[in-house]
């Protein structure tokens, strides 16, 4: 991606749809911030954030039918790009190279 | 509630409908609404519906305001609109954006204000709104028929300015002699007894000219409606139109009823076809007949009600002098009936409206516009308070580039958004209230037709926009005005003086409004009192009533035998210690039978407007009216001398009736004189005459408001009414007292028609139900604004000792005394609460006197009421400084002075 970095939410919601694998829709993606990063997300943070996504190219999502629980309505399922996975390596990379020879203090505190 | 806000099975359906408004993209709405009934039900599942209700619309809300503003959002880096101008509008839409999300951030950080602050302007709003959809409907909504401003009633008045209703023969000459100035027709209210297989019922059939229909530009629900001609004497086949009402009612709302027969005691009827439902408005008919006016009928006997349309180009005064013309005509014509009569018009919406409830529209609407004001001073000098204490953080706003106008910008969005919560919790308090409201139809005349519609949401968004502005605007002008060094100088010594000012004058402009509230409802409390106080004149505790209509299989001599076989199979039931008939219904507002009375010997000018009544043996022992003089009918154990009188009187008139007369008719005809044994004349030189028995108290059976009228009193037996409201005086109530009724009057005739039995207390209750609601409901928004004014008080009292925690803290430090500090807070409190009290007055005393139409026997200045309720604010006021002032002097310097 060329302007620049993912932030650090976007990097959360990211990983926690590849965590999530097929079942990524709305509010397993919250559930898994909650549980993994100990993150309350609300939702209107969390779909506008989705829908960014979307939009940059990082995600795609699609409708898939679902039990009768949801008042008829379908979920909506996202999914990581190719450019998605891309900009969190990116981003993973620049802040492994921050962190080199680093550890030492770190872990002292 | 309904499904639609919420109480359902399911999310509430309004939400769901806002939230897709919100969202463009039909994937993202799917998946979003989907997700949030998964949890919706879960939520109802592990708490209730109502929480789950609750929880739902906070989402929605809070999910459609970030897309609002991420719709005009921050610009993206590839933005460019903002180097072209032609796009700067946009720019602007974002800038706003980013103020109301800036805003919206800051208000979440505190939710318990703000969601305190919305639910106080959505009661506001809310109560508000209702009473306009009231006023809307009563008032403001015209009458459901084409150009409504072009209808008019036509009524004769009698030389004493009494209103009437027209003669038949006068009816057809105010048709035929006007220059075409007004298209007229006649509308006369009779019972008449519907007869089906097995029930007799009572209907009220609406005898009309066959002009009614044309005149007021109605269409036929079903058939058609009456001809040119239809109601002509000698009709071959009489035809009938049912009311939409009947006709649900009775014939299952059945579109082949046309053709079919409708018996009635009067004959049978072809009916031709249905009424539309808004005919009811105008008079509440179950059948339309149609009869042609008499003009054989004397000029005397006024009961046709005449409504007319002016026709196109006429204007209202031009048809006035046309009717006064041809009034003025008649009475030289007919001087024995119509002498001194003249005509008068009035527009359909006043006579349907009246004045009296349209003040009473004015007064509800303006007493909740004052409670709304006082609601917005209320939060304004809450915001006010607010924005003193966020003085360090506007401050470093300022510091950091945010000029003037972006603070004020930024506090205007804060009070937009809290506007835009009101007008939701008003638009929904309202929803549920406004049923409630229209579920009370005797409150006032076409009360049912209240709902919430588009002139009533839009009067509640507009409210809440005003209010959130308004609110808003004194501390956004508060905030513009702080001094950037003076706010970061951190102490918070103080506040401009303006500010200050603007605060002291919300408060003694609320508790003014709470005063002008309280007078208005203690003046309109005392003017019921005095209602309530008015001596009917005989005993109503302990009088039943049912009202009898004998079928026309009985006439003449005979209806009274009939009636006096009720009579005394009644009087053997236990409990009943008397028995009377009369023809008139207690506590009825419908019209009276009224006609004029003279000496022998009067000119017709003299005469007397009297009404007359039609009573039975017994009646005055049984009401309790006091007999005055003389004797009453079929009293029996007359006295020697009054026989004696009787017998004295020797020019008796063929035809003479014996009459009783009220006390107030007795004074006015025979002023001085005893009135027992004298005669009277009906009706002009040339009537009847009838001579005076006795003499009986004065009652109030009408209303209590309206004066006393004078009245005569003829005997069943000489007058045989059909029609009787039966009286029963019971120590206790038989149980079955309204089947032994049914049983007795079954006896003589099984076609008579029976209304429900009451109590004639029952009945006074209905009558002044209005009389009783206004003070009722004012008190309840005089105790709000009661509470509202105070908590302002103390709110401002606590804010000063806050404020001036420091410098208090100083002065106890320095051996000030607690007790003087206390005092010099409760001084200045009592100085705003005594301004005050002093305005409030003075504009209880300008609307009083628009009100004084409303009050009963109350002076609109009455100085009890005045002292009284200025005494009892100035406690609350008192209480409401001193309880926070009192924690001025618990400060312990130590707190606040640098160690």
């Amino acid at each position: 991606m060329g302007n620049g970095f993912l932030g650090e939410f976007e990097q959360m919601v990211l990983l926690a749809i590849l965590r999530l694998g097929d079942g990524a829709y709305g509010r397993a993606i919250r559930g898994e911030l909650q549980k993994r990063a100990n993150r309350t997300v609300t939702h209107g943070a969390s779909y506008i954030t989705l829908d960014r996504m979307v939009s940059k190219g990082l995600l795609e999502s699609e409708l898939r039918e679902a039990g009768p629980d949801r008042g008829g309505r379908a979920r909506r399922y996202f999914k990581v790009t190719p450019a998605g996975v891309t900009a969190l390596r990116e981003s993973r990379a620049a802040l492994q190279n921050l962190w080199d020879g680093l550890e030492a203090i770190l872990d002292e505190a | 509630m309904s499904p639609w806000l919420g109480g359902g099975r399911g999310p509430p359906e309004l939400a769901e409908r806002l939230l897709s408004l919100v969202l463009a993209d039909p994937t993202a709405r799917e998946g979003i609404l989907g997700d949030l009934w998964e949890e919706y039900h879960e939520t109802a599942e592990a708490r209730s519906h109502s929480y789950a209700t609750g929880w739902y619309w906070w989402c929605v809300m809070r999910i459609a305001l970030r897309y609002v503003a991420a719709r005009l959002g921050p610009p993206q880096s590839s933005d460019y609109t903002q180097d072209l101008p032609h796009l700067r509008g946009l720019a602007v839409g974002r800038a706003v954006a980013r103020d109301l999300e800036y805003a919206y951030t800051t208000l979440t950080r505190s939710p318990v204000f703000t969601i305190a602050l919305m639910i106080a302007l959505g009661v506001g709003i809310g109560a508000s709104t209702t009473i306009f959809s009231a006023f809307n409907a009563v008032v403001l909504r015209p009458i459901p028929f084409p150009e409504p401003g072009r209808l008019v009633r036509l009524s004769e008045i009698n030389p004493q300015g009494v209103d009437f209703h027209a003669s038949q023969p006068d009816f057809i000459d105010f048709r035929d002699r006007g220059q075409g100035v007004l298209d007229l027709a006649a509308v006369h209210q009779e019972e008449v007894t519907f007869l089906s297989e097995d029930d007799a019922e009572s209907l009220a059939a609406g005898f009309v000219t066959s002009s009614l229909f044309r005149v007021l530009r109605v269409a036929p629900a079903h058939g058609r409606l009456f001809l040119p001609g239809e109601g002509l004497p000698g009709q071959a086949a009489p035809t009938a139109v049912l009311s939409h009402e009947l006709w649900a009612r009775r014939f299952g709302a059945d579109s082949q009823v046309v053709g079919r027969t409708l018996r009635l005691d009067e004959g049978s009827f072809v009916i031709v076809g249905v009424a539309p439902e808004e005919l009811s408005v105008l008079q509440g008919v179950d059948v339309w007949l149609p009869r042609a006016p008499d003009p054989n009928v004397p000029r005397e006997d006024h009961r046709l009600q005449v409504y007319g349309r002016l026709r196109p180009g006429v204007a209202l005064p031009e048809a006035l002098d046309e009717v006064q013309r041809i009034a003025a005509d008649l009475s030289q014509r007919y001087p024995a009936s119509n002498a001194g009569w003249s005509a008068h018009l009035i527009p359909l919406t006043d006579y349907l409206v009246g004045p009296q409830v349209r003040l009473v529209a004015v007064t509800l609407v303006s007493s909740l516009g004052l409670l709304l004001l006082l609601i917005g001073a209320n939060i304004s000098n809450l915001l006010m308070a607010r924005t003193t204490a966020r003085q360090t953080e506007i401050g470093v706003r300022s510091a950091l580039g945010a000029g003037r106008w972006g603070v004020v910008r930024q506090l205007l969005s804060e009070s937009a958004i809290v506007g835009l919560g009101g007008a939701v919790v008003g638009i929904a308090a309202a929803y549920v209230l406004i049923p409630i409201v229209a579920a009370q139809p005797e409150l006032v005349p076409r009360m049912s037709e209240v709902t919430l519609d588009w002139s009533v949401l839009s009067f509640a968004l507009l409210a809440s926009a005003l209010e959130g502005l308004g609110v808003g605007l004194g501390s956004a002008l508060q905030a513009a005005r702080l001094r950037l060094q003076r706010a970061l100088s951190e102490t918070g010594g103080g506040t401009s003086r303006s500010g200050r000012r603007i605060r002291d004058g919300l408060v003694v402009g609320q508790v003014a409004m709470a005063m002008t509230l309280l007078v208005v409802a203690g003046l309109l409390a005392r003017s019921f009192q005095q209602l309530q106080s008015v001596d009917s004149g005989f005993r109503t505790e302990g009088l039943m009533a049912v009202e009898v209509q004998l079928s026309t299989r009985h006439a003449g001599a005979e209806v009274p035998t009939r009636y006096r076989e009720v009579v005394e199979g009644l009087r053997g039931i236990p409990g009943i210690t008397g028995v009377a008939a009369t023809d008139m219904r207690f506590f009825d507002l419908s019209p009276r039978k009224f006609t004029e009375l003279g000496r022998l010997d009067a000119a017709i000018e003299e005469y007397v407007t009297a009404d007359w009544r039609v009573v039975t043996d017994d009646y005055f022992r049984t009401t309790e009216v006091p007999v005055l003089a003389g004797t009453v009918f079929g009293e029996t154990g007359r006295t020697a001398a009054q026989a004696a009188v009787v017998a004295d009187e020797a020019e008796v008139v063929v035809g003479q009736t014996e009459v009783v007369v009220g006390e107030t008719l007795a004074r006015r005809l025979w002023p001085g004189e005893g009135a027992v044994g004298q005669l009277l004349r009906w009706e002009g030189p040339s009537g009847p005459s009838s001579r005076v028995i006795g003499v009986v108290g004065d009652v109030s059976d009408v209303h209590p408001v309206l004066p006393q009228v004078a009245s005569v009193y003829v005997w069943h037996r000489n007058v045989p009414a059909r029609g009787m409201t039966l009286l029963l005086r019971c120590d206790s109530l038989p149980s079955d007292l309204a089947a032994s009724v049914r049983r007795e009057i079954r006896k003589i005739d099984a076609e008579a028609t029976l209304s429900q039995l009451r109590a004639v207390d029952e009945r006074y209750s209905d009558v002044v139900v209005l009389d009783r609601f206004l003070p009722t409901f004012l008190t309840v928004v005089a105790a709000v604004a009661v509470m509202l004014a105070a908590f302002g008080v103390y709110g401002l009292v606590s804010f000063t000792v806050r404020r001036r925690g420091h410098e208090i803290g100083i002065r106890l430090a320095l051996g000030g005394r607690p007790n003087s500090i206390v005092l010099m807070l409760v001084k200045h409190g009592a100085r705003l609460v005594i301004t005050g009290v002093l305005l409030g007055t003075a504009v209880a005393l300008a609307a009083s006197r628009v009100l004084s139409a409303l009050l009963f026997k109350t002076e609109p200045t009455d100085p009890g009421t005045y002292v009284a309720v200025g005494a009892f604010l100035l406690l609350v006021g008192m209480c409401a400084t001193y309880l926070p002032s009192r924690r001025a002097a618990e400060i312990d310097p130590r707190t606040i002075l640098p160690a």
